[in-house]
């Protein structure tokens, strides 16, 4: 072999082993080791797992949880997407946008929101509501399954929203005007054609907001934890904040419980779903046959307001009169307004100060290494099409589809020095579990801009006299450096505001943002927690913005 | 880099299969020195394949390539030389002008790999581009081009080098047919300047017979005729290659040797009657034959002039030609004649075969 080829293979050899240390082996790891007990192959620890009846309940719980937030995902996105694509709701282009930005908001930031506006005690709602005569206590309670449920829905709709909005909008109009033809009137053909055909693509929806909810761990954290309401993902938290090893072997089995559980619903969503859903929606936008309101413009334009104002204004609204607030549980009037929170978490507290500082430094070199990684991963999956490359396709999605806080435990498992390296308590941990995660947008942006540069644009490069380094440098890298740019934001952006994963991995150097956030609003620093949130918000808006410009509203977060 | 001082190209007893399926069975074939040969068959015939495994970006599963006297690729001898140190050009059927280069950048990639100083690129793409009539584009990107000019680049790009070879892959087959006409007397042109060897691939046989010194005519990975433009049209070796080169009447007929003459005969049957015609001796081993008539070498004349006589079934005009339809024992036979000879659709005519050639059933 000559050299150019030498450094082909060893590059291509070394992105494939690297993919496979850090995802395959801890995923691998975590699996094997949920079935040894005492050195034993065993099913002992499931069934430990579930003799526990502190456990039952959690898993009965995240079970609640995940079915609770899909039934009202699902009625409250489907039916708004088609009130924005096939009605002539007023404005409804700026409300398509509107509806999508809770799924830019960080989930753990939405809970600390409705905390403080429902909270039993102290809740901006309920106090608001006590002013009305005949009401003397809190109405509403958030630390409960209704306010999980509540939460958990406004966060996670949008992914019933998005799929459903867009299978609408590429729905053959014909099939419709056929059944107009035939005599049926507007609720008939939506009951008997619309509906139907549009079933698969929300039950596809529906179980991306049941893996999103049953995944999640901000949410629960924060309004479960404090009236001892426990799903999978907080108990794994507790047993390993508990008991330090010990502590993680109980949360082996739980951790695979939720892995199977999520894998589950992702396989039927991939098997059964993608055949139905592709066979009667053509794959170019069409223009669908817009249904009139009439009488109805105005009630469904205040629901479409109100529907914003619940899952966006109302709890950025609190969140920011929050940070701004002198202490809590004090009036709005302006003299207890200030920005001293701002100036604190930004010049003065060591902790929040640090926290952003390593928030960036990871978001910044998770992404970057995530996309030097993944683009050699998607190299290999688009130019040969074999059995190994598939492979590796599948290796780097799984990260993505299970629960981060089963990442996270494997990451411990296969990082804490059992196996030659220990990163526990050291910012590699976090970066490599991060770049885990995430490998999946860099792979998948890449491989989708290099499906695009068509074979003769590099073979024509060959023949003009260049080896195949100086034609990755001078050819297929400019032709993909749009793609590789947006990905690079599409694993910043996430990981800026990780919480999920970070809980579990960090130490007292590491803190991140979104575990100084949590913690300081477990101890109840609620205005300086608001005023971290605020700011983060802020960025993680803004970013989306960004990217959107960037690639001409063609990706977003 | 090998410098190849003649451009000669042999290929030797190649075949190459892709999974199983094999697309190229046992084609041996030597290019000459400033030659222009045509690859031309159908899609899927391996005409592509055949040229791709010239350029080096496949690898034959057996045989031997000689460009010039260098041996560049052999199974046996375990050699392969890659397409960039192959020293040829190609130009792409999708002209694969890379869209983030502007055309200067991209006629002058050749000479940035090969290191070449500031001065010397911009003299050598001053001159390409001019070869081309690109000389006031050069500033453009390719998504401010026609496809037409888009081309031109590739081929300004595949020219820089003053390679000894080169490569086209039907370079011409997205383009609207003018320009299609015009860039073909312009390769032609530049294939008689330079006196560069040069390979082209097509399946547009007018193509292929307008600029080709010989072609090489393919059809399942097995070579159906190599030879220049005028055989391959008049002497064609077999039916497909009748076929496929310009329209054909097949006419069933069986040759029959004179023993006490100087000609043997062809004799036809309409159905009713034998005609016969006389040919050459021992030109046939069957008895069995198939005529080959070009619809243009059949001439109409009145019934009593004729030996064949049939009535006319059809008639399209044309404009330049008028395309006729008679029936000879039914079979549908295909005439054209220039506009001026006027039957109409039932009229009794006799036939005369000007020119034919015949092949072994």
């Amino acid at each position: 072999m000559n050299f150019e080829k030498k450094t082909k293979w060893l590059v291509l050899g070394g992105a494939t082993l690297l993919l496979l240390l850090i995802v395959g082996f801890p995923l691998l790891l975590i699996i094997l080791k949920s079935f040894i007990f005492e050195g034993e192959l065993s099913l002992q620890h499931y069934i430990n797992a579930f003799v526990s009846k502190r456990n039952i309940v959690a898993f009965s719980n995240t079970l609640q949880v995940g079915i609770g937030t899909t039934i009202f995902s699902v009625i409250l996105g489907s039916s708004l997407a088609w009130l924005v694509v096939r009605t002539d709701l007023p404005h409804k282009n700026i409300f398509r946008t509107l509806f999508i930005i809770p799924y830019m908001i960080p989930p753990f930031v939405g809970a600390i929101a409705w905390s403080l506006l429902l909270s039993p005690r102290n809740g901006y709602f309920n106090k608001f509501i006590q002013l009305l005569p005949g009401i003397n206590e809190s109405i509403f309670n958030v630390n409960s399954m209704f306010g999980l449920i509540w939460v958990m829905t406004l966060y996670f709709f949008p992914f019933v929203f998005i799929i459903t909005s867009g299978a609408l909008e590429r729905m053959d109009p014909t099939l419709e005007e056929v059944a107009y033809a035939s005599g049926a009137g507007t609720f008939k053909v939506m009951k008997d054609i619309t509906l139907p055909l549009m079933a698969p693509s929300i039950m596809g929806g529906a179980l991306l907001a049941f893996v999103a909810s049953i995944a999640n761990f901000g949410i629960p954290a924060l309004i479960g934890m404090p009236a001892r309401l426990h799903v999978l993902t907080t108990m794994i938290y507790s047993h390993i904040y508990s008991g330090g090893f010990d502590g993680i072997k109980r949360s082996l089995s739980l951790s695979s419980v939720l892995m199977i559980t999520s894998i589950s619903a992702l396989l039927f969503n991939y098997f059964y779903l993608k055949k139905k859903a592709f066979t009667i929606i053509a794959g170019k936008s069409m223009r669908p046959n817009l249904v009139k309101l009439r009488k109805w413009k105005t009630p469904f334009f205040i629901l479409a307001i109100f529907v914003v104002a619940i899952t966006v204004l109302a709890p950025s609204i609190s969140i920011f009169i929050t940070s701004l607030l002198k202490g809590w549980g004090v009036d709005f009037s302006l003299q207890n307004l200030t920005l001293d929170n701002y100036i604190y978490v930004l010049f003065e507290y060591d902790l929040t100060q640090k926290a952003m500082k390593n928030s960036f430094f990871f978001a910044f070199s998770s992404a970057t290494i995530a996309m030097i990684l993944g683009s050699f991963i998607a190299y290999i999956i688009v130019n040969y099409d074999n059995k190994f490359s598939k492979f590796l396709e599948i290796i780097s999605t799984i990260p993505y589809t299970i629960p981060g806080t089963v990442v996270a435990v494997a990451m411990i498992l296969a990082w804490s020095g059992n196996y030659v390296l220990n990163l526990y308590n050291t910012f590699w941990i976090i970066i490599v579990a991060y770049v885990a995660r995430y490998i999946s947008f860099s792979v998948r942006t890449t491989s989708s801009s290099l499906k695009q540069i068509h074979h003769s644009l590099i073979d024509a490069s060959r023949i003009s006299g260049a080896n195949w380094l100086t034609t990755l440098k001078n050819i297929i890298i400019p032709l993909i450096k749009p793609g590789l740019i947006a990905g690079w934001f599409l694993i910043f952006m996430p990981t800026l505001r990780e919480l999920t994963m970070s809980i579990l991995l960090w130490g007292p150097k590491t803190v991140t943002i979104g575990v100084a956030v949590f913690e300081l609003q477990e101890a109840g620093y609620f205005q300086i927690s608001a005023a971290l949130a605020s700011l983060l918000l802020i960025v993680v808006l803004i970013g989306n913005f960004l990217v959107r410009l960037l690639s001409k509203g063609k990706l977003g977060i | 880099m090998v410098v190849f001082k003649m451009a000669k190209i042999n290929l030797n007893n190649i075949y190459k299969s892709f999974d199983d399926v094999k697309v190229i069975k046992n084609i041996s074939i030597d290019i000459k020195d400033g030659e222009f040969m045509s690859f031309l068959g159908p899609s899927g015939c391996g005409k592509t394949t055949m040229l791709r495994m010239l350029a080096g970006f496949e690898m034959p599963t057996q045989g031997d390539i000689y460009i010039g006297d260098n041996l560049v690729s052999s199974v046996e001898n375990n050699i392969f030389i890659p397409p960039e140190k192959r020293n040829i050009s190609m130009v792409f059927q999708n002209y694969a002008v890379w869209p983030h280069m502007n055309v200067y950048d991209n006629v002058a990639y050749p000479l940035k790999i090969q290191k070449y100083n500031k001065k010397a690129i911009r003299k050598n793409v001053q001159k390409a581009l001019h070869l081309v009539q690109m000389s006031d584009l050069e500033k453009r990107y390719p998504n401010q081009l026609s496809g037409g000019q888009q081309q031109r680049v590739a081929l300004a790009r595949a020219l820089i080098l003053e390679p000894d070879v080169m490569l086209l892959d039907e370079p011409l087959s997205n383009l609207d047919a003018k320009l299609r006409e015009e860039m073909r007397f312009e390769i032609k042109e530049i294939h008689n300047k330079l006196n560069l060897t040069i390979i082209y691939v097509t399946h547009d046989q007018t193509e292929a017979m307008a600029m080709s010194d010989r072609i090489m005519l393919l059809d399942k990975g097995i070579i159906q005729q190599i030879g220049k433009p005028n055989d391959i049209y008049e002497k064609p070796e077999n039916k497909f290659v009748a076929d496929f080169i310009g329209l054909v009447n097949f006419l069933e007929a069986k040759y029959i040797k004179e023993t006490n003459e100087n000609n043997d005969i062809i004799r036809i049957y309409d159905g009713m009657r034998n005609y016969d015609i006389t040919c050459d001796k021992d030109i046939m081993e069957n008895q069995e034959i198939t005529l080959v008539v070009r619809p243009e070498n059949i001439k109409l004349l009145s019934p009593e002039e004729a030996k064949i006589t049939s009535y006319i079934s059809k008639k399209v005009y044309l404009g330049n030609i008028i395309d006729y339809r008679i029936k000879i024992n039914d079979k549908v036979v295909r005439i054209e004649t220039s506009s001026d000879v006027q039957y109409e659709v039932g009229d009794q005519v006799g036939i005369k075969l000007t020119r034919y050639a015949f092949l072994n059933n």
